[in-house]
């Protein structure tokens, strides 16, 4: 029966592209307890709807988060187009979902590189974030940006992309594809990426069902929730649409959701690609937002479900505006998951969550 | 299907029973959300099940009130409570994981309700505009109405007349006229009380009782003393309202 | 000569930032723009560091952290202020919770803006950095030779 001691884990530490705190109650080699703490990354930029209105709140909006930043947009965007009554035209809205595919495909690539290189894999970081470089190429090459795109305006898309462009995106995520294939077969297959991997972490689809997990985290532990099940959007144009859920529910689960991802994110771009119609991409939208109007909106982000609502108070600045991210409802699961694993672990645990700890916290 | 998003505004006594009725149904809790406002604040709480996702508002919670917390149930819901106790001040009672008021350590206390010169003259200006305008909206209706006749404007088009006819168009002119009149005061009178606030209408006892029999015995005090609070605030304003008429 | 301007090692922290300015200071040491080949590795320990890369802005509950890491880093040490955040408190200098750019917690000898910064602002920053690290270096020594 050995003693408890409480190792303080972050905010900085190697592993952690973000700041965040465990309290990590340990009894020998093993974790009783984790408590999180965050607050670290907390801006306040709710509060900024008073002085940047519906349009320019965007530019906000997109800066929550780096990773996520399209996703953010994308999902404000249609919220405030939910309140002013706004229908964006067809080819706005599948360019929209092309794009948001795509940052689903650098996100889970940015993942894949960082779970290598918290088990120590060092060499397989680096290719998945080589791979990356290509769909970051992609973003610059049709929207100027690598991180912080800023295509998205509340009323459709910011440029059109011509057919040429078009092709040039299948052709690049066809090459993806391929060099794809060899970081897949070192994840899944590998013998000691399943030694780290398989057994870590469980969480059983029960459990994940009444922590309200949500995104692949969710997903792994057999729980559907993929909300582009719903088809909102160009998302309703797919010929078919099935989420991929696993029984697995550890780290090993989280791994390949996401990496099967990848591949299900590359087929539906270029499903759409080939079916996109002709037409504007957006429409001009002025206005006072109408006074006490309400709108809620979901989106299907790479981490998970999303969260938004806006409160209109009869002029251009809205009177609330509130973005519920989904690594918020997974820090729950992120507790429970971290009871009994080895000290070790602890940052394969945290990382399989997928933690955008400035989404959380805004 | 595509997903569908459902607004309700329920009463804070009510918030146990949606959420025991949610819980059961296994419909699953995805946030909770406040938001200020001059009367207090509103806390939003949403649950989700298949493509339907229903947003309960409670409105006008004061720093009197206690809300119950969900986490026992809803365990995921914690940094959404404990957010809303650091940046809005309102007390949540009973949370699983309570961070006692410093899950941020913000620059500022309760910095959501704090609503700045700049941001307080451009909303009152709105809200003068927004006044003005639905003042105008209904005026129309009343300089459109007819203007009834004077009375020397009767007397001359009776002169006008045939003398055997006079005292019949004279007896059609006034009733005409004072048709016009009260239909001139009744859209008067509704124009001056669309500008007048609406004011809640206080529960009664029994409608306390019956609300406090629906919920569980252990949160009976807490809920009946809540409604009592509400009931007290509602009375006072009404008699406000009745005070300035 | 001074040895650390032959391989600066870095340490990185992400104060309040939205993780753009993060990925892009990951991906400046990655096969893409490779800064790697200059000899900077990312290390965790601030003992083992000669640059501090900072990115985003300062709040309350940061502001003691980053001092913290820069008290225990060794002389001498450079400063770089990645990203608009982090040198001015960026689109959020007005939020409640921003208190302004690095400047407010510790000494800045690099301002990199950029919002996400770029690689290559990076790279250019960090070898401006190096070249400060060779002064500073400098005058150490001299002022060890005069004691």
């Amino acid at each position: 029966m050995g003693q408890h001691t409480v190792i303080p884990f972050g905010p900085q530490h190697p592993v952690l592209p973000e700041p965040l705190h465990l309290d990590l109650v340990v009894e020998d080699e093993k974790v009783i307890e984790a408590i999180p703490q965050i607050g670290f990354v907390h801006r306040g930029l709710e509060k900024l709807t008073e002085t940047r209105d519906y349009n320019a709140f965007i530019y906000i909006a997109e800066r929550i988060c780096g990773i996520c930043a399209f996703g953010h947009s994308l999902g404000y965007a249609e919220t405030v187009e939910k309140l002013m009554g706004v229908q964006v035209p067809e080819r706005g809205e599948y360019l929209r979902v092309i794009m948001h595919e795509l940052s689903r495909v650098h996100s889970h690539l940015l993942w894949l590189g960082l779970a290598a290189d918290a088990f120590g894999y060092e060499s397989l970081f680096m290719h998945c974030w080589r791979l990356r470089e290509r769909i970051l190429d992609l973003f610059e090459k049709t929207t100027g940006g690598r991180v912080i795109l800023s295509a998205v305006v509340v009323g459709g898309m910011v440029r059109d992309q011509d057919a040429q462009m078009l092709r040039y995106i299948q052709d690049k995520l066809e090459g993806i594809r391929e060099d794809y294939a060899q970081i897949c077969k070192a994840f899944l297959n590998d013998n000691s990426v399943r030694n780290r991997l398989c057994g870590v972490g469980y969480i059983s689809p029960d459990d994940a069902r009444a922590l309200g997990m949500v995104g692949p985290f969710g997903r792994a532990s057999n729980v559907a929730c993929d909300l582009r099940q719903y088809g909102n959007g160009a998302y309703g144009k797919l010929s078919d649409f099935q989420q991929i859920l696993s029984t697995d529910g550890d780290c090993f689960g989280r791994a390949k959701v996401r990496a099967e991802e990848v591949l299900q994110s590359i087929d539906i771009i270029n499903e759409l690609i080939a079916t996109i119609p002709d037409g504007p991409v957006s429409v001009p939208v002025k206005g006072n937002v109408p006074a006490g109007a309400q709108a809620s909106n979901v989106l299907e982000q790479p981490r998970g479900e999303c969260y938004y609502y806006a409160l209109g108070n009869g002029t251009k600045f809205l009177e609330r505006m509130r973005m519920r991210t989904p690594t918020s409802v997974n820090l729950a699961g992120m507790a429970t998951a971290l009871k009994g694993c080895d000290l070790a672990d602890v940052n394969m645990i945290v990382l399989t969550i997928d933690p955008c700890i400035s989404c959380t916290e805004r | 299907m595509p997903t569908i998003e459902r607004f309700t505004d329920i009463a804070l006594a009510d918030l146990l029973n949606v959420a025991n009725e949610k819980h059961s149904g296994g419909w699953r809790a995805v946030q909770v959300l406040a938001c200020n406002t001059e009367e207090g604040i509103d806390l939003t709480y949403t649950f989700n099940k298949d493509n339907v996702w229903e947003n309960y508002r409670i409105k006008g919670i004061t720093k009197q009130d206690t809300v119950p917390s969900l986490q026992q149930m809803y365990l995921c819901l914690f940094p959404f409570e404990n957010e809303v106790v650091d940046l809005f001040g309102v007390n949540i009672a009973g949370m699983a994981l309570d961070f006692g008021g410093r899950l941020y350590d913000v620059a500022v206390n309760e910095p959501m309700t704090i609503i700045s010169p700049e941001v307080k003259a451009a909303r009152d200006k709105a809200k003068k505009a927004a006044q003005a305008a639905a003042a105008k909206a209904v005026k129309p209706a009343a300089e459109e109405l007819p203007k009834p006749l004077t009375d020397e404007e009767i007397e001359a088009k009776v002169a006008a007349v045939a003398p055997e006819k006079q005292d019949k168009v004279r007896a059609a002119l006034k009733a005409k006229q004072k048709k016009d009149q009260e239909a001139l005061a009744e859209a008067q009178a509704k124009a001056a009380q669309a500008e007048k606030p609406a004011v809640p209408v206080p529960m009664t006892d029994e409608e306390i009782e019956a609300k406090v029999a629906a919920v569980a015995p252990e949160k009976q005090d807490k809920v009946r003393a809540a409604l009592k609070a509400k009931q007290k605030k509602d009375i006072a304003a009404a008699q406000a309202g009745k005070d300035g008429e | 000569m001074a040895f650390a301007s032959k391989s600066p090692w870095v340490i990185h922290y992400d104060a309040s930032s939205c993780n753009g300015c993060d990925i892009e200071v990951l991906a400046t040491l990655c096969p893409g723009y490779d800064a790697e080949r200059f000899g900077v590795i990312n290390t965790g320990n601030p003992k083992h560091a000669d640059i501090f890369l900072v990115t985003g802005s300062v709040n309350e509950r940061n502001i003691k952290v980053i001092q913290e890491i820069y008290d225990q880093m060794l002389e001498p040490k450079v400063v770089v202020a990645c990203g608009c955040c982090a040198c001015t408190g960026g689109v959020f200098h007005d939020c409640y919770n921003v208190l302004g750019g690095v400047d407010k917690a510790i000494p800045v000898d690099v301002y990199a803006p950029g919002c996400a910064v770029r690689p290559e602002t990076i790279i250019d920053a960090v070898v401006a950095g190096v070249a400060a690290l060779d002064e500073k270096s400098k005058a150490l020594k001299a002022k060890k030779k005069e004691a």
